[in-house]
């Protein structure tokens, strides 16, 4: 028996805009009072009626260029029915027909390619609070514009959905489109799933399943592992393959690790689309398409290859550079003044990015020209590597002046101090010598940490190393 | 007395603000026992609002009324419903702001949401045609016309689907004007068929009815499908020669005889003015109320979703074992005709019959627009009559909702196509009014009024 997992996925991005998809409440409303950024239009009031945000339209033809999609000049909004307490008009407005974005793909580093089969601007809706025996509606998030992302069925394990979907995330996040914060549900997936068995020279397909609302690539790959396992099961058990109308849709439960029956097809909405009367069908001139464009100063994939080709930057550090629109931009300001690529490179990625990581800190942390002074010290010997990684520290941590550090951690040129330092250090470790020149080669790094505490760390621990082998060569070794 | 003689009282001290309100309220509430044009009528909020207030707008201190589904800060809005009996709008429809500090009197009747075509639909109670109290005043704007015929008022701002606006002004004897789609902003308007709907003006005669236009028109960023042409001024005569007028070819049933009597007499008219008339057989005009009673149920079931019960309406004080069971309870109170349409509306756009219904309406709905605009190529103005009937009794057809949809035979094109078009009131027959509308060129309302204007003045000669 052989056995394929077939997944396409849907992702819904919240767009970067001041305002809602159709009104011009704020949509930034992360962690304000329920119900503050609400009017007429995306609370559905009787007679209000809806304006298309143009920058949503431009955001929208700003992913069509990053994701290779075709951007149609003609595009038209239409009415999505069905009733539930979070969507106000009890109509979402949608791209049915006609969306902005149609044919688009991306191309994994196995080289293959998934084919996109379009991205269309939507309304999101009201947030629901359940409580025991009631609900409670939240209406800041209804109407704040979303994309939607419609991939082609073609990622054949999780692996595959992993990575487009994190490649989906990149791309739309480098080109400032969204922040895509998962945490704050700017980005979420809907799984569509389903498997193909090879069994006894047959090839059986079990029915779809729609899993709805992922907001996490690790509860999407969970989930993508628990219903594989489980269309599996039920296959063998009832041997149920798909049909027309027997889709059905799921939930996804984070703290059982399940996903849970939500309802099938046959009792599922039929949406009754239509052209959205209040909104003309509208054209994007070329211009317009353009001037979209124009914001675009560089595309996810360009910055790699520039960085690669141009800085020569080895491709696995580029990738890390690249993961963060800040990172690069930062990398672009430092190169114009400092010429080591590599060097600023592997800085970037070893050093600052794991203070950010460790410390939950923006790049903007780091202050370029103090930072450039830094590496220059460094490649000019007049302080060491370590000294230079601590200062780095602490100049993201606190408000420091950078020459004065730097000041203190001058490298000490005084020889004779630096022989007698190491004569005293190893004399009076004569134990922990004999047992490095028997092979115990790890007791090196403790005698050189000693020296370079001693000196303060005003000195190049390979240079310690050095004198230390000298040292051990003419006294110690017979 | 019209609005220019009022306004130059008003502006020569003959008679003042407060004297207005005195009047027309006094006059409102008896004529509100008669005939239940209103739904609300307005007197502390006008009042409030006119207190301190100066001549600043064409309309300042004029009465008024308002159908009741056009929104009003601080009024009542109901849309002639008991969902939204006690619906306090938020916010002021761009129509109404337009008006400035006119005189609002009331909040018309209608039939509920403006589905209807003689004011018996409404949860508030029948308004009666206050020339012949046995009849209907026609509808959805029946209240509005209701309220201006009897002097209450002298303008009135109804909404127009499919005739609700000129059907009632023919049946009050008024005249009725259907602006073109996109030329007065429907922001505020509670939506019934979203690309039918326009807000249309109801008054005692053509001269006040480009007044009132010239404060309503325009374009209006809140609402997408407004069209940002250059301002007009209405009341400005255009001297028309050479006009070219289209006939209407009757269909073989349903216009009565006293009907087509009237329209011939009209047509007798344009020829003594010199009017080159022409008789024109549109192909496909004969689908236009199958297909507008497809489209608008479709649009309006949509429209309608929002009245769940959780934010209006009866709010259940229950508990149901699921959210389908409280949107049933929910919606059952809709009045009978609201129901009606939602389910053919949601029928209509189901999966399986969209294509027959809905998509084949759209077709045809284009064909017919094709075709308008290859006849008006040809022609400046169409002539029929507003409505196939002379006002009908209160309760003839109620429950007999096919005849009554038929009441819109020749108002449907207009909407369908989004053209504008004006009823002028015919002399009476039987001591009953009936209308004669013509449709113009879209955004030819200038030219349009001043052919009504003429003819006004000569039917009534």
């Amino acid at each position: 028996m052989e056995i394929k997992v077939i997944i396409g996925l849907e992702i819904h991005v919240q767009l970067k805009t001041n305002t809602k998809m159709f009104c011009s409440c704020s949509a930034k409303y992360f962690n304000d009072s329920p119900n503050t950024h609400l009017c007429p239009v995306c609370l559905g009031l009787p007679g209000a009626l809806p304006v298309v945000n143009k920058k949503a339209v431009i955001q929208a033809i700003k992913v069509g260029k990053a994701l290779n999609f075709n951007i149609n000049s003609k595009s038209r909004f239409d009415r999505k029915n069905y009733m539930y307490p979070d969507l106000f008009k009890g109509y979402q407005i949608t791209q049915f027909e006609f969306p902005i974005d149609t044919d688009g793909y991306i191309v994994l580093k196995s080289g293959k390619k998934i084919n996109i089969y379009r991205a269309h601007l939507e309304e999101d809706t009201a947030k629901s609070l359940h409580h025991k025996g009631y609900t409670l509606l939240d209406g800041n998030k209804a109407g704040v514009p979303l994309l939607e992302i419609v991939s082609s069925p073609e990622m054949f394990s999780k692996e595959e959905a992993k990575e487009y979907a994190k490649k989906i995330y990149n791309v739309v996040r480098f080109i400032g489109v969204s922040d895509c914060d998962m945490e704050k549900g700017q980005m979420r997936f809907d799984v569509n799933i389903n498997l193909e068995i090879k069994k006894e020279g047959k090839i059986f397909k079990t029915p779809i399943s729609e899993i709805k609302n992922l907001n996490s690539f690790r509860s999407m790959e969970r989930a993508i592992d628990y219903e594989s396992q489980r269309q599996l099961e039920e296959f063998e058990k009832k041997g149920i393959v798909l049909e027309k109308g027997n889709k059905t849709t799921r939930g996804w439960n984070d703290n059982l690790s399940k996903t849970f029956f939500q309802r099938d097809k046959e009792e599922s909405d039929d949406y009754r689309y239509f052209p959205e009367p209040d909104l003309p069908p509208f054209i994007l001139t070329e211009k317009f398409i353009q001037d979209a464009l124009s914001e675009i100063d560089i595309l996810q994939e360009d910055a790699l290859v520039s960085l690669i080709q141009e800085y020569r930057i080895s491709s696995d550090i580029a990738d890390l550079i690249v993961e963060e629109r800040d990172y690069y931009d930062f990398f672009i300001k430092v190169s114009k003044s400092y010429k080591e690529y590599v060097n600023l490179s592997n800085w970037i990625v070893t050093e600052i990015i794991a203070i950010i990581k460790e410390y939950s800190l923006e790049i903007s942390s780091c202050d370029i020209h103090d930072f450039i002074k830094l590496l220059n010290s460094i490649d000019e010997k007049k302080i060491s590597v370590s000294s230079g990684k601590e200062i780095l520290k602490k100049m993201m941590l606190e408000d420091i002046n950078i020459e004065k550090e730097i000041d203190n951690k001058l490298i000490d040129t005084d020889l004779n101090k630096i022989e007698s330092i190491i004569k005293n250090i190893l004399e009076s470790n004569k134990d922990l010598v004999q047992k490095y020149l028997d092979g115990k080669e790890g007791i090196m790094g403790f005698l050189i940490g000693q020296v370079v505490k001693e000196m303060k760390g005003r000195i190049d621990p390979i240079e310690v190393k050095e004198k230390i082998l000298i040292e051990l060569d003419k006294n110690y070794r017979n | 007395m019209n609005i220019a003689e009022l306004k130059k009282n008003i502006k020569d001290k003959k008679i003042s603000p407060s004297e207005i309100l005195d009047i027309y309220f006094k006059k409102a509430y008896v004529v509100n026992k008669d005939t239940n044009c209103f739904i609300s009528i307005t007197e502390d909020y006008t009042r409030k609002r006119l207190q301190n207030s100066k001549i600043e707008s064409e309309l300042s201190f004029i009465p008024g009324v308002i159908k009741d589904n056009i929104n009003i800060k601080g009024t009542i809005t109901t849309a002639g419903s008991r969902i939204l009996e006690n619906y306090k709008s938020p916010y002021t429809a761009t129509v109404v702001e337009k008006l400035g500090n006119f005189s609002l009197i009331g909040k018309g009747n209608l039939d509920a949401f403006a589905f209807g075509s003689s004011t018996e639909n409404s949860g508030f109670g029948v308004t009666k045609n206050p020339l012949d109290t046995s009849k209907v005043p026609g509808g959805s704007s029946g209240g509005v016309a209701a309220a201006v015929v009897s002097g209450v008022s002298l303008f009135g701002i109804g909404t127009d689907t499919g005739g609700s606006v000129r059907q009632p002004a023919s049946f009050c004897g008024l005249v009725g004007l259907k602006p073109t789609y996109g030329l007065c902003s429907r922001f505020g308007l509670i939506a019934m068929g979203s690309s039918f709907d326009v807000p249309g003006i109801i008054a005692t005669n053509v001269s006040d009815t480009a007044l009132v236009l010239n404060s309503i028109a325009g374009f209006d960023k809140k609402d997408s499908t407004s069209i940002n042409i250059e301002k007009k001024d209405y009341t400005k005569l255009k001297d028309d020669s050479k006009l070219k007028v289209g006939i209407l070819k009757m269909p073989k049933d349903g216009v009565s005889t006293e009907i087509a009597k009237a329209f011939d007499d009209s047509v007798k008219l344009f020829s003594k003015l010199n009017i080159d008339l022409v008789e024109i057989d549109f192909k496909y005009i004969s689908y236009s109320l199958a297909i507008y009673y497809i489209l608008v149920p479709a649009e309006i079931s949509a429209n309608m979703s929002r009245y769940d019960g959780i934010r209006f309406g009866f709010h259940p004080d229950k508990n149901f074992e699921s959210i389908s069971d409280f949107y049933k309870d929910a919606r059952s109170k809709f009045e009978d005709e609201v129901k009606r349409r939602v389910m053919i509306g949601t029928y209509t756009l189901s999966q399986g019959y969209y294509d027959a219904y809905y998509n084949k309406a759209t077709q045809i709905r284009n064909l017919i627009k094709n075709e308008f605009k290859e006849v008006f190529k040809d022609i400046d103005f169409l002539i029929s009559p507003t409505t196939p009937t002379l006002p009908f009794n209160i309760g003839e057809k109620t429950k007999d909702p096919l005849s009554m949809y038929l009441s819109d035979l020749f108002t449907v094109p207009a909407n369908l196509v989004g053209y504008p078009a004006i009823s002028i009131p015919n002399k009476k027959i039987d001591n009953l009014y009936s209308g004669l509308q013509i449709m113009g060129r879209p955004f030819e309302e200038d030219r349009l009024l001043s052919l009504s204007y003429l003819i006004e003045n000569q039917l009534w000669k």
